[in-house]
């Protein structure tokens, strides 16, 4: 699986080190190296693509383990493989206490330290910085493209919304495979890092209100820098049929959700959930979902909507609207 | 009244491989619908069993371990003691060399270590190495011979006149007159001219590879014997080719019976798989039989498919022999139904053997649902025929700081444990969330282990949910190539959810597939205290974080109806 977990550039290889060690670790805390997550660190830059340089992303990264990465010190200087971490002002210390020599280089405000022989230029370090800022983004593109589905008969109304679609990008393959829910799942955790610095909601909760999108809100919990409680209702859609009314009686007053969920075409189920959290004296402040069909603005003048994919341009392909679609 | 049930020919070749009914991942399904099935037919319990050799096949003696591991599981079906099973050696479960070279005792060695786990060990009245005397139960005795001892390896063997002697002279005459006396041998001792059928194979040499003709002067004493005192006897013999029962002297009785076990498909033969019980009534003069047939789903036998037919008759006293049934129909015939069915007496429901995985997380769990006030009591429909009397908020209880992730730490762990237990790489095993937590949980352990998982809708059995949230095609294709799935719930109450993700596998990616899977189970609460009808016996393994919180069940006839005790809360397709 190390393999897996590396996306390909034509001067580098790239991998994030959240992903390593979220699916490495004994116990589960994907925000410290441990020794586990470490040794498929070793593994990748001794065996995947051993010509290329391996940048790593430390975005997200809290700490490691002493010697969790110690192993890959003899490798340096066997291989003399370039290796770049990128993000790294946290973990700085402790890779420079392991990894003796590695430089340290300020590029654009981010922190990167560096072994190679020759050690990489600031121009080259400049690009990979900026390219693996890209990578992942567009491997969640090609993801999302590939769930795409068109209808056999043609464009049909939507089940969870009463919009004409020319077909369903469908969630399933993205959580169904692991690799490919962990480069989801960062990134929304990402997002909603991003909106809780910006925004800086109090008393905020993640809400998921269907099947597919609570292990997404799970992953965001579980990833996210801040560990924000989670809140999962069965469920308000595609259909909309809530199981568990006995268990949302005498709910906080007072959240503010960040609601999550894989896509959002119409937007009725962030409606729904409006409604829900009005009804218990609370508010929906933000919705991240892994794309939409509309402007974000467009659903909502109350709810910020941040999608990591814009479904439109991801496939052309895809057609929305109330009337007649043009057909693809 | 004396009740036998004669099994035979098991011919054991490969108990971890694919195609035997009896083999390890298969034998227990098919040996309790065997149970079940003649206990829907109306048959008695059995008092006793006799199984008639040819356990292993071909000198297989290292299958002696899972010859043991079949007839221990269907004795324990039956609630009947070690003491009261009783097998004669066949001529395929001795050391063809050691035979070859007269070294017999040699040949028999792991027989007999296999055998001395039965009545043959623990129930002796007298024994000799061409036969033994046991008691298998109140008014049944039963004499074990050895048909293959001397001669050839592969056919009938010798008896010696001392020991027909022996036994026909002392033995059989001193049995207590009111008693059964059952004749075990793997051999028939019955020639032709004595039989209802004359069945050669083509071969007009065939009886002298399957008739113990050196046995022919011990049943004929034994018969006449018994039959001028007026007492019954039942000869069982295995080997043979074309099954019958037949009555050939007043009260005594022959019953041979089909193969149990060998690999499908095999050679065509008309012959089903069988098992017969025997019946013998001494006040009556007579004796009844139940004979149990597998029926094949199609024109040709499969590893999976198939269901036990039961017919039940009087021993023939003559007239045409033994009719060869027609080929079952090519409909598929899934050996497991949708229905819930009540596991066998004795049987332990798998659910009932559920244990905590960790100690700590569990009182972990159990904190939290006292400290936040997690468990209500109310009318929960969770089945069709039983209740939940109790609920617990899965969503605020995994939110407890750390709870979450000390859960998917434990579950990883087992699931790694079992992963190895059972020979699996994560790639051959689908993950099945079942509804919102499980999907969280399904997802996670997807992540730490590579296996690939999909979320599914199961309450109210998918009437409120979309096509892609159930079992859907990539779901059946997936499972298609695998070896084992995990199903991943939050709560597990009655096991009627897990039923019907089970039933939708066999409904839509087909019983074959479904049934061969291994199936494991993890949830985070189980009571394993409670008595549940919901089939679970597909389960070969099943965890859960939390198994000492009590969650009730009552079947609904037990509580009152629902305008004096209102629904709490209902999915809507079970009710």
């Amino acid at each position: 699986m190390p393999e897996r977990l590396v996306l390909h550039h034509t001067d580098f290889v790239y991998t994030r080190m959240k992903a390593v060690s979220w699916t490495a670790n004994e116990t589960f805390f994907p925000t410290m190296l441990q020794a586990n997550a470490g040794q498929v660190l070793f593994d990748i830059y001794q065996n995947v693509d051993p010509s290329k340089p391996l940048v790593v992303n430390c975005q997200g990264m809290a700490g490691m383990d002493d010697h969790a990465v110690a192993c890959i010190a003899p490798a340096l200087r066997r291989q003399k493989r370039t290796l770049v971490f990128i993000n790294a002002e946290s973990l700085e210390p402790l890779l420079r206490q392991s990894l003796e020599t590695l430089s340290v280089h300020p590029v654009g405000g981010d922190v990167v330290c560096a072994y190679g022989d020759p050690s990489p230029s600031q121009p080259e370090l400049r690009q990979m910085v900026t390219v693996a800022a890209r990578l992942e983004f567009q491997r969640l593109n090609a993801l999302v493209k590939n769930s795409y589905r068109p209808f056999d008969d043609g464009p049909q109304r939507l089940t969870s919304t009463p919009l004409l679609a020319s077909g369903v990008f469908n969630a399933r393959s993205l959580i169904s495979d692991p690799i490919s829910f962990v480069w989801t799942s960062l990134l929304m955790a990402e997002k909603v890092d991003e909106l809780i610095q910006q925004d800086e909601p109090v008393k905020v909760r993640l809400l998921a209100v269907s099947l597919r999108a609570s292990p997404l809100a799970a992953a965001v919990n579980l990833l996210a820098r801040n560990e924000l409680p989670l809140e999962i209702i069965d469920h308000m859609g595609p259909k909309h049929k809530i199981l568990e009314e006995h268990s949302l009686k005498g709910i906080s007053h007072g959240i503010n959700y960040v609601f999550v969920a894989d896509f959002i075409i119409g937007g009725t189920e962030l409606k729904i959930a409006e409604s829900y959290a009005y009804r218990n004296g609370c508010t929906v402040s933000h919705a991240v979902a892994i794309g939409t069909a509309l402007a974000p603005s467009d659903y909502s003048s109350r709810v910020r909507v941040l999608p990591l994919v814009d479904l439109r341009q991801c496939h052309p392909d895809a057609k929305f609207g109330f009337g007649q679609i043009e057909e693809c | 009244m004396c009740r036998v049930l004669h099994v035979t020919d098991f011919h054991l070749i490969d108990p971890d491989g694919e195609t035997e009914h009896l083999r390890r991942r298969f034998y227990q399904e098919y040996l309790y619908r065997l149970v079940e099935a003649l206990r829907l037919a109306g048959a008695p319990v059995p008092g006793c069993i006799v199984a008639t050799g040819d356990f292993v096949d071909r000198g297989r003696i290292e299958n002696f371990g899972h010859a043991t591991a079949v007839l221990t599981y269907l004795a324990d079906l039956l609630q009947i003691g070690p003491e009261r099973v009783a097998v004669c050696i066949g001529n395929q479960d001795l050391v063809k060399s050691f035979e070859t070279s007269r070294k017999y005792d040699e040949a028999r060695k792991e027989f007999v270590e296999f055998a001395g786990k039965f009545a043959n060990g623990s129930a002796v009245k007298a024994m000799h190495p061409w036969g033994g005397l046991l008691s298998v139960g109140p008014g049944v005795s039963c004499l074990i011979m050895d048909s293959t001892r001397g001669n050839t390896p592969l056919a009938p063997g010798e008896l010696p006149q001392p020991v027909i002697d022996e036994i026909a002279g002392l033995w059989v005459h001193d049995l207590p007159e009111q008693d059964l006396l059952v004749v075990a041998n793997h051999f028939l001792p019955f020639t032709p001219e004595n039989l209802l059928f004359d069945y050669n194979e083509g071969n007009p040499t065939w009886h002298e590879s399957h008739v113990w003709v050196a046995g022919k002067p011990l049943q004929d004493r034994i018969c006449k014997w018994r039959e001028q005192h007026g007492q019954p006897t039942l000869w069982l013999c295995g080997d043979i080719h074309q099954p019958l029962h037949q009555v050939v002297q007043p009260q005594q009785y022959v019953v041979t019976t089909g193969r149990l076990g060998t690999p499908t498909p095999g050679a065509d033969s008309a012959i089903k798989r069988q098992a017969r019980l025997i019946e013998v009534s001494r006040s009556r003069g007579e004796a009844t039989v139940w004979t149990c047939n597998f029926e094949p789903a199609g024109h040709h036998e499969n590893p999976n498919l198939g269901t036990w037919k039961v017919e039940c008759s009087n021993l023939r006293y003559g007239g045409a022999g033994p009719a060869v049934a027609a080929p079952a129909p090519a409909t598929l015939v899934p050996t497991v139904t949708a229905t819930s069915v009540v596991p066998a007496a004795g049987v332990p429901h798998p659910l009932s053997t559920i244990c905590a995985i960790d100690s700590q997380i569990e009182e972990r769990v159990l904190q939290a649902v006292r400290e936040k006030d997690l468990y209500s009591i109310g009318r929960f429909h969770t089945g069709e025929k039983e209740v939940s009397l109790a609920w617990v908020s899965v969503g605020p209880l995994l939110n407890e700081p750390g709870l979450l992730r000390g859960v998917i730490s434990c579950m990883s762990r087992w699931f790694s444990k079992k992963l190895t237990e059972f020979g699996l790489k994560p790639n051959e095993v689908v993950i099945l969330g079942i509804d919102c937590w499980g999907a969280v949980l399904a997802s996670q352990l997807s992540v730490l282990s590579g296996s690939t998982n999909f979320c599914l809708a199961a309450r109210g059995r998918g009437e409120h949910n979309i096509g892609h949230e159930t079992v859907s095609q990539s779901v059946c294709e997936a499972l298609t190539h695998s070896k084992a799935v995990l199903a991943v719930s939050d709560v597990i109450a009655t096991g009627n959810t897990l039923r019907w993700v089970y039933d939708e596998v066999v409904a839509k990616a087909g019983a074959e597939v479904a049934t061969s899977l291994r199936w494991l189970s993890f949830s985070v609460i189980c009571d394993p205290a409670q008595h549940r009808t919901a089939d679970c016996l597909f389960l070969s393994d099943q965890a859960t974080v939390c198994a000492g919180l009590r969650m009730p069940i009552l079947s609904r006839e037990a509580i009152p109806d629902e305008t004096t005790f209102p629904a709490t809360l209902s999915f809507g397709s079970e009710t």
